[in-house]
Order: structure tokens, then sequence, then C-alpha cells
């Protein structure tokens, strides 16, 4: 033939090979192709010689053979043209590609030109550095008559931006200049971009909204404007906590600690209060026990346990403790009932609560009590509430760690920025409240089941000041259970808006306006009830009745709503980035709409019905129980929009022609609230949970000291009340029930503790904590659920949201709930749900990855 | 060159072993170190896999007048060993060592990043030698007991506490020990930065490493104190950077 003696040897060998993978003519059309590769390419470059080697990274999905592969590699290696690989260490590998190929590609990377140079922007920008600027030399006159004389000028602007109707074209150009501007500002650092984005997003919406009621509404048909008010009505309700949102959270003060004076005699007396109803006392242990682990003047410090459950076991433990143990005659208004009958008993200048759950660091209250000290007014500071466990969402969905939870948005972000306007409130639990104020409002709350806000609104409306540290001081338990969890956010809504109803923060005297908004948005929230509802149906409206709920052309629809949309979501995940990724609270929020719904309306309408639930923690859920008691509801809400998807189809084909358009959006809206219903009920699959005692996975530097004297360094994984697990170094067996001595470290101090092996699976082991005297368990106890590292990881917190990314996590996770779904469905219907998913699994393996490489260095790179 | 002097502040500390574990631990850190026992009973060889009987040793070439070069180990790559070797007489040895130690360390030959550590035995006579060595670090062996306690508050009583480039180090911690932890808390405020955070334990495998004559960090490398002297070499290398 043509070729050289070793080339036709190298092809002979080629062609045997991949007959051992393929029929003939599969090994044929592939050796063909090689050499036609050979040909044309030079695969000997290192270029080519990099991606042969890194070909598993590069094209991931092609690992599994199955049909379609040859596809999946096409699209995959245009993509691969398209991005970097992420930690892509390799040789410029786009240099071995075509001259044309390199021109194209340079437009991608101007794309990105836009960003990189506002990041290198030196920007120190006017309201940063206000203080130093001439506007603070002002009088207070002239500050006024020149914010009088902008307003003059910006508010008539402002009017005319929103009112001003556009043609299309107008609006088009419009929406497209606002959203450039948008991007050009969006990568720059500091709060006067913030503060722009939020005027660009409120523009935007007010206009949506000037256009939403001008010329939407379709007045000829009773159906349409019922429909339509209602979706315009919940709308209105979101644009409303959006605006209020956007001023909670505009300044966040991040606080810092206050020193205490040096002379400990200034000290004040306090008392720690720690109530309980139904808890196990393994659950009430550790807190207690922390609590005496707190850096305080001894005889300035009591601990007392609040026992509504009436326990001999509480007493008993108490008394072998050395706390405090009080129970009353009566059980009258549950928590707040409890606090004030302590506080008639106890005489600290200034009481901290601790649920039940929540243990204390030993910092707690040297970081807190210097700014009361430093002010008399101070009436309430609140520290955040760490989970040191999963909530029901995060261990449903399996994000724990990875994705802020509902938590880190209040605590992280909504609590500080209220400090800003001096509307901390009381979240019932990690918190410090001065006595004397306390007794000027006649201590807690008792009329409505949140006892916390009330009892802080008063404390406003009083002249008492409150504060936030954002320095978590106290971890503790989630709730166990989806229900349980439920249940709790049903008692916050309904005690929220009984608030609302009996003692109107935005009536009554002494609050600012500040605080009245913070306030009022806090309660507005608990209704996002039926507004949320309301979206999942909306489409099926359309779609199932024809009732023009949006009279308006398809397209124009699209010009107002997602620039709106969009415009809210880059502020918001600017604005919130670090504490929830965008679209995840949808999620949130519709597992709890149903539930909330009915009672937040009940209370609106009479605020006196309902009574006290208590939030059950450190329960266990018997077994891997799919629960469809929660999940019905969502299953039910499915169902429905998958029929109106049905009916859309229907529309399509049979309806006029004008409305196909809305027909798509409104199933692309079907589409959306389907995979937001698929991640409700991923989150009602309950996960087991079999261990008694609460285990908390955190990894912890350790040493375990063997009988013989060896000590080895090994890596604690878990630990509970009861015992901890350990993974050893390679090779080292124990027997079990032999007597291992623990040697953990909080800070610099090392302490021993007595343990049995109880069992061995490879390199991980599990102890059992032999019993101990008091201070060894309050050792145990500073050493792992109360020790620091635990907020230091918090205040890594996240890295910065990206909706995008965001929303693709989101998608994966709806899926997965209707996967989970099958896997407890009922036998018969199995084929049919799994045939479906098998299809979308294969067409979303069509989709290309962006490949991820091991930073490792390759030999050819060497 | 980075030049540290380990000296136990009373005997029994465990001075010798510490040499060994730190120079073993610099080593798998890719750093040079020269061991030089100026400790008479000429143990720190041991900890090396030198026999008993070798007799060889720079005490024993000043005294004899052959060329001192002659007595060093190589161990596996780069730990040098210069034992003390057994002379046959100790008298005027300190004399010949005051000249002999600063001028043979100035002229040797050795990478930058060499780590030289001197075991001291506690009453040592080449003190003097040794302070003629500029930017010399000593690292204080103590054990968490009352004998070192009290020790320790002698030197405070006489104001020697703040001498510069001495550092502490404890060896042979047993955290189940109640009295231990409190002389530590004790100790970290009297002593200050001057105490290093990293402790050595009590571990078994100390005693094992001399029972094999191999150091710890070869023989029992997953060891607690093998960690424990890991860490320490960190922080030399850290200190040697620093300086």
């Amino acid at each position: 033939m043509i070729l050289a003696p070793t080339a036709k040897s190298w092809l002979s060998l080629y062609y045997r090979k991949s007959c051992e993978h393929h029929r003939p003519p599969v090994a044929f059309l592939l050796t063909s192709l090689w050499l036609l590769g050979w040909i044309f390419l030079r695969f000997e470059c290192p270029t080519w010689q990099w991606v042969a080697i890194n070909w598993r990274a590069l094209y991931p999905q092609l690992s599994v053979r199955r049909l379609g592969n040859p596809v999946r590699t096409v699209t995959q290696s245009v993509w691969l043209l398209l991005v970097r690989p992420v930690n892509g260490k390799g040789p410029d590998y786009l240099a071995g590609l075509s001259k044309g190929a390199q021109r194209f590609l340079t437009l991608f990377k101007h794309r990105r030109w836009l960003h990189h140079s506002a990041e290198r922007l030196p920007l120190k920008l006017p309201l940063d550095t206000l203080k130093d600027h001439a506007w603070s030399s002002l009088s207070f006159r002239a500050k006024c008559i020149l914010g009088g004389a902008f307003s003059l000028i910006a508010v008539p602007l402002l009017l005319l931006c929103v009112t001003q109707p556009f043609e299309i074209g107008q609006q088009i150009v419009f929406i497209a200049m606002i959203w450039a501007l948008a991007m050009i500002i969006r990568k720059m650092p500091g709060r006067f971009p913030t503060l722009t984005l939020i005027i660009l997003s409120l523009i935007v919406s007010c206009r949506y909204f000037w256009w939403r009621y001008t010329q939407t509404l379709n007045w000829e048909n009773p159906m349409d404007i019922v429909c339509g008010m209602l979706l315009l009505l919940a709308e209105t309700y979101s644009w409303l906590v959006l605006i209020l949102g956007y001023f909670q959270t505009i300044w966040p003060l991040d606080r810092k600690p206050y020193p205490l004076p040096l002379n400990i005699a200034e000290w004040p007396s306090v008392d720690i209060y720690i109530p309980t109803y139904n808890e196990d006392l393994s659950v009430v242990r550790s807190t207690v026990l922390a609590s005496l682990g707190i850096d305080w003047p001894r005889d300035k410090l009591n601990i007392y346990i609040l026992d509504d459950g009436k326990r001999e076991a509480f007493r008993q433990f108490a008394a072998e403790v050395g706390v405090h143990y009080l129970i009353r005659s009566d059980n009258r208004h549950a928590k707040a009932g409890n606090l004030n009958a302590a506080m008639k008993i106890t005489k600290g200048e200034f009481l901290v609560i601790f649920d039940c759950d929540h243990i204390p660091t030993s910092s707690f209250l040297q970081m807190t009590m210097g700014w009361f000290l430093k002010s008399p007014k101070l009436g309430v500071m609140q520290t955040p509430h760490h989970f040191l466990s999963p909530d029901p969402f995060e261990r449903n969905l399996g994000n724990f760690r990875r994705t802020p939870n509902e938590n880190t948005l209040f605590y992280g972000l909504v609590q500080n920025g209220n400090d800003m306007w001096d509307a901390t409130f009381f979240c019932g639990s990690c918190a410090i409240l001065r006595r004397t104020a306390v007794e000027s409002i006649n201590g807690f709350a008792v009329e409505t089941v949140t006892e916390d806000a009330h009892t802080s609104l008063r404390l406003h409306r009083n002249g008492w000041t409150s504060a936030y540290i954002r320095i978590p001081q106290a971890a503790g338990l989630a709730t166990e259970s989806l229900s349980a969890h439920i249940g709790q956010r049903i008692r916050w809504a309904r005690g929220m808006v009984q608030i609302f109803r009996l003692d109107n923060p935005l009536m009554g005297k002494g609050l600012s306006l500040p605080q009245r908004l913070c306030y009022c948005n806090a309660m507005l929230h608990f209704l996002a009830g039926i507004p949320r509802l309301i979206y999942l149906l909306s489409p099926l409206a359309f779609l199932i009745l024809h009732a023009y709920i949006l009279y308006a052309p398809a397209f124009l629809i699209l010009l107002f709503v997602l620039p709106h949309i969009a415009h809210a979501s880059i502020t918001n995940s600017r604005i919130q980035g670090r504490y929830r990724y965008s679209f995840w609270s949808e999620i949130y929020e519709t597992v709890l709409s149903w539930y909330i719904a009915r009672p937040t309306t009940v209370a609106l309408i009479n605020p006196h019905k309902g009574k006290f639930n208590v939030t059950a923690k450190g329960g266990l859920v018997e077994e891997n129980v799919f629960d469809w008691s929660i999940s019905k509801s969502f299953l039910f809400l499915a169902g429905l929009n998958v029929v109106g998807l049905l009916f859309g189809v229907y529309r399509y084909f049979t309806g006029p022609a004008v409305e196909q358009g809305t027909v798509i959006i409104s199933m692309l809206w079907t589409v959306y609230n389907l995979i937001i219903l698929g991640g409700a009920i991923a989150v009602a699959a309950e996960v087991r949970q079999v261990r008694r005692t609460h285990r908390v996975d955190l990894r912890l530097p350790a040493a375990i000291r063997l009988a013989g004297g060896h000590v080895y360094a090994c890596m604690l994984t878990d630990y509970s009340d009861g015992g901890v697990g350990l993974e050893l170094p390679p090779e080292l067996q124990l027997k079990a029930d032999e007597q291992i001595f623990l040697q953990l470290k909080r800070g610099l101090e090392e302490y021993s503790f007595d343990t049995r092996v109880r069992n061995q699976r490879g390199r991980v082991v599990g102890l059992e904590l032999e019993p101990m005297d008091v201070q060894t368990r309050i050792n145990f106890v500073q050493c792992t659920f109360a020790r620091a590292d635990t907020w230091a990881q918090w205040q890594e917190s996240f890295v910065q949201d990206s909706p995008l990314r965001s929303i693709l996590a989101i998608i994966r996770v709806g899926l997965s709930g209707y996967k989970r779904m099958l896997q407890h469905s009922p036998r018969i219907s199995r084929p049919l749900i799994k045939g479906s998913v098998w299809l979308v699994e294969k067409l979303v393996s069509f989709i290309p990855v962006t490949p991820v490489l091991q930073p490792k260095r390759t030999q050819q790179q060497g | 060159m980075h030049v540290i002097a380990v000296q136990g502040i009373r005997g029994g500390c465990g001075t010798t072993s510490i040499a060994a574990g730190l120079a073993a631990s610099l080593a798998t850190l890719q750093k040079h170190v020269l061991l030089i026992d100026l400790c008479p009973s000429n143990l720190l060889g041991l900890h090396f896999g030198l026999s008993v009987t070798e007799s060889a040793g720079w005490a024993q070439a000043l005294a004899e007048g052959y060329p001192w070069q002659s007595t060093a180990f190589l161990y596996k790559e780069n730990i040098w060993l210069l034992p003390f070797g057994r002379p046959t007489s100790l008298s005027h040895l300190h004399e010949l060592a005051a000249d002999w130690l600063p001028t043979s360390l100035r002229a040797l030959a050795m990478p930058d990043d060499t780590y030289v550590i001197f075991d001291v035995p506690q009453h040592s006579s080449f003190r003097e030698a040794l302070g003629q060595i500029t930017d010399l670090q000593w690292i204080q062996i103590v054990q968490a007991d009352p004998a070192c306690h009290a020790l320790i508050n002698q030197q405070s009583l006489v104001g020697q506490l703040n001498t510069p480039n001495r550092f502490w180090l404890v060896n042979r911690y047993q955290p189940a020990y109640k009295l231990s932890r409190d002389l530590i808390q004790l100790w970290r405020l009297v002593l200050g930065k001057t105490l290093i955070s990293t402790v050595i334990h009590e571990d078994e495998a100390v005693r094992e490493a001399l029972a094999l004559k191999r150091p710890l960090a070869d023989s029992a490398p997953a060891s607690l104190a093998s960690h424990n002297f890991l860490s320490l070499a960190t922080w030399s290398v850290a200190q040697a950077g620093s300086a």
C-alpha cells in the first residue's frame, strides 16, 4: 500500500484493537476515521497529546457506553471550543486550532472583557467615602434644601420613566439600555453600585406594574377579571415585599463586639434561662453543660432550667450538675408564661435565653455584654441561630453546608440589615434582654404565639433599642422532620399575623418609620402562602379555563415581565448572594405555602383563634419513608400542572394563531412551576435517622491513646452526646470493647476522655463514652458542641451566587423530586413514569458539560 | 544555616529524643540537618542506628588529635550526624571545644537551609562555646510536672526568663493529668509566646523508636508524637524564615 511499514503495522494494530470492542464494520469505520485524522491533523503535537491524555476529563459523559455517544462527542467538542475547563492547567490547546476558530473564540473573550475591567477599576465611589466629603459638613437646613432640590428634579423624571407609554420598539430600546447599565455596574464593588442596581430594578418593576394596572386587565369578562385581579394582587404583594426587602437590607451594619470593662466588679449579674417542655434530657443536657462553661464570674452567673414538663429526671440532673431548677403551678401562656414566672423569682440584671437545644459557646457573654454596658437604653441583643444538623430541607435535598438555608438569609443579612434601622427582632433564643426593659413592658408578651417578636416590638415602642451581632455564639439542632418544621413555621406565621392584627407595627406610638417598615416586612413575609399558590395555578387559568389573566400580546408580556424578573434577580443576587442562592426560596416558599395559607388567613380574620404548639426537636424519623401526607398537596398541584401542559398542547394546535405565543409562555411558566413543585416533592421525601442522640458531622483533629501507651493522631468525623466517630490511620485495628482514651482539643487546651470501642468498619471506628463526672462532661461539651470552630466555619459562608448556576441546580433538584417519587409510587404506574424519566435523563445527557480538570501535572507537561 | 540548641531544664526530660525527632522531621520537610551530640553519654547516634560499640566522635577526635570530619555519619540523604564519641579523657575538652565549635561551624560548606541541631546536656561545659555562635536558638525542654515548674520559677526569680531567642517546649504531655493541664495553662501566662504551642505527647512509640534504633518519623509515622514533631519542625522552619 501507500503507507510506510511502521504506519502500516500501527494501523493494523489499531484495527485489531477496535475489533475487540466493536463489530468489524464499525471497527473499519473507526480505523478509517483515525487514519483520516492523522492525515489532516497533527496528532503528534503537544496540544493533541494533551487532549488524548485528558479525554476522560474533557468528555465525562462518554464514560458510559450508550446509544448516541457520537452526538454527545460532537456537542461536547463544540462546547469545549467555547469554554475553558475549570481549574484548567493544560496548555493553551486552543492554539492548536485553526485561525478561523480562534477568531471566532475571541468574540467570547471580549464578552468577558467588560466584567474584568469593571473589577479592575480602583473604585471608591462617593457614597462609601461620604463622611470625608462636603455633604457631611453641611448644616441640616442646607441638606434639606439640597435634598429637596434634587428630589424636585429626580422624582418627576422617575415618574416619567414609570408612566410614559412606549411603542414596542421604544420599549425594547428602553429596557436594553437599562439592562446594559445594570450589566456594567453589576460587577463593581461597593455600595453605590448596589444602590444604583436597586434604583434600576425599582424603575423597571414600577413600570411593569403601571403597565399591568393600566393596560392588562380585561374588564369585559368576569372570569378574566377575577383571575387577572387575583394574579395582579399576588404580584403586587411580591412587589411590596421586594421593595421592603431592598429597604431592609440596604445597609447591613456588621456590628462588632464592644469590649467589657477591665474591672470585673463592674460586670453585671446574668441569669441564663433554659425553658423546656417535652424535650428529651439528652437534648437539654448539652445546653446546660455548655452554659456551665460560659466565661463569666461564677458568683454573677445563675443557670435556671425552667421545666414546664415538671420531670423528676430533670430535677435530679439539675441538682447533680449544680444549676437551679424552676417549675410553676400552671402552664399558662406556654414559653412566655414560663419566662415571666421565672422573672418573678430570679434577680439577675440581665436575662439570657437559650432554647433547650441551643448550645452556647463559652465566649457568649464576652462577645455580647459590652454593648449593654456601653448603652444603657439597649434592651435586647440577638445573636444568630446556627444549626449543627441539617434542617429537613437540607437533609432531604442533600445540600447541607453547600447551599445557604432559610436561616442563612435571615441571620446573615436580614437581621444585620434590621440592626441598621434599630429594628432587630428578638428571636426567642440566643438572646440577652435587660431585666428593667422587660419589666417596663410587663414581661414577655403573652397575647400571641410568637412571644419573641411581639416582645421586641413592645420594647421598641417603649423606646428601648436593639442590637444584633452576626457572630454565632450558640449552635443548635434543626427540627427533625418536615412535618415538625412545617409546624414550627405555621406557628411563626400565625403568630406574626396575629401581631399584625392585634398590635400593628404601622399604627401605634413609639416606632420610627424604618422600624415600622422592617416589622411590616417580617409579617408580610409570612403571608406568602396564598400568593404562591396563585402563581402555581395562574398559567392553568389560561391553559385550562381559557381566562385572559394577562390581557396583552405575548411579545409585549415578555418585554415587560422578563426585565422585571431579571432585574429583581440580579439585584437580589448581588445583595443576598452569599446568604441565599437565587430561586431556592421558591422551593422553600412552595413547600410552606400550602400549609401556612390557611392558618395565616384564619389568623388574619380572627387573631385570637389558634393555640401554641411546641416545636419538637431531637426527634426521630423511624424509617426511610416517603411522607405522602405532606407531599400529597404538591403531587396534586403537579398533576394539575401536567394537565395544564396537555391542554396547552391541545390549544397550540387547535386554537387561533394569535394565541400561540401566549400558549407557549404559559406552558413555559407551567414547566417552571413543575420544576419547583418537583423540588417540593424532593423535600417531602424523608430520610431515615436512626440514632437516639443527635449526631453532628464535623471533622476535627483528634488523637486516641491505647491502653498500651501508643497514641495515634486521627480525625474526628462526628460526635454526639454519647459517643464519637473517628477515622483511624490506615492499618490500625482496634479490638471490640477495647478501652481507648480520646484526646480532644479546645483551642490550646487538651482533654482526655475514657471511651470504649463499639464498632470498626474499615478505617472508621465508633467510640462510646464511658460515664464521666460533671467537670469532664462540661469539658467534652466544650471540646465538641460548644467549640469556636463551628462558627468559624459559618463565617466562611458561601461563594457568591450566580443566578444561572442556581437555576440549573434547581432543575436538577426538581427532577430528582419526581425520580424519588417514582421509587415510592404504586407498582402499576411505574413503567410509564420510569419511561418518561429515562427519556428526560437521556435528553439531559446530551447537554455538554464544562470539564473539571485535576490540577495534577501530567507527564507531557513536565 | 540555622542553629538550634536543645537542652532540658532538668535531666531526663527526653532532650536527646527531641533532638533526634526534630532532625528526622526536618528531613521529611526536605531540609538538610546536621546533628551534633554535645552529651558525653553519646546516645544520639543510637537513634539513627549507630552501634553501641561505635566509639568515634568529634570529642574523641579532638582529644586524640585526628580529623573530626572523619567521624561524621550520614543517615539517609540529608541528616548528618556528629556523635560525641568516647574520648579517653574529658579534661581540657571544653577549652578545646570553645575554639573548635564556632570556627569549624563557620568553615562548614553546607547548603543555606541547613539546620544545625545541638543536643546539649543539662550542666554542659560547652555553654560558653555555644555562646559564641550568633543567632543561636535555644529550645528548653520541660515536662509538665512540679519539678520543672519549680525550676522555671527559680529562673524567673533571678530574672532569667526573658533571655532572647529562647523557647520552651513541653515533652511527654499527658492530657489526662489535671496537674499537667493546669501547669501548661499557667506557663502560657508566665512564658507567653516563648512557650511553643506545639507539645510533644507522651507516646510509647517514642521509646520504641529508640529500641528499634530508627528515628520516630521512620518507625511510627502514624503516631501522634510523630505528628507533633512534624509541627515542631514546621514551627522551626517558620522561625528560621522570620529570623
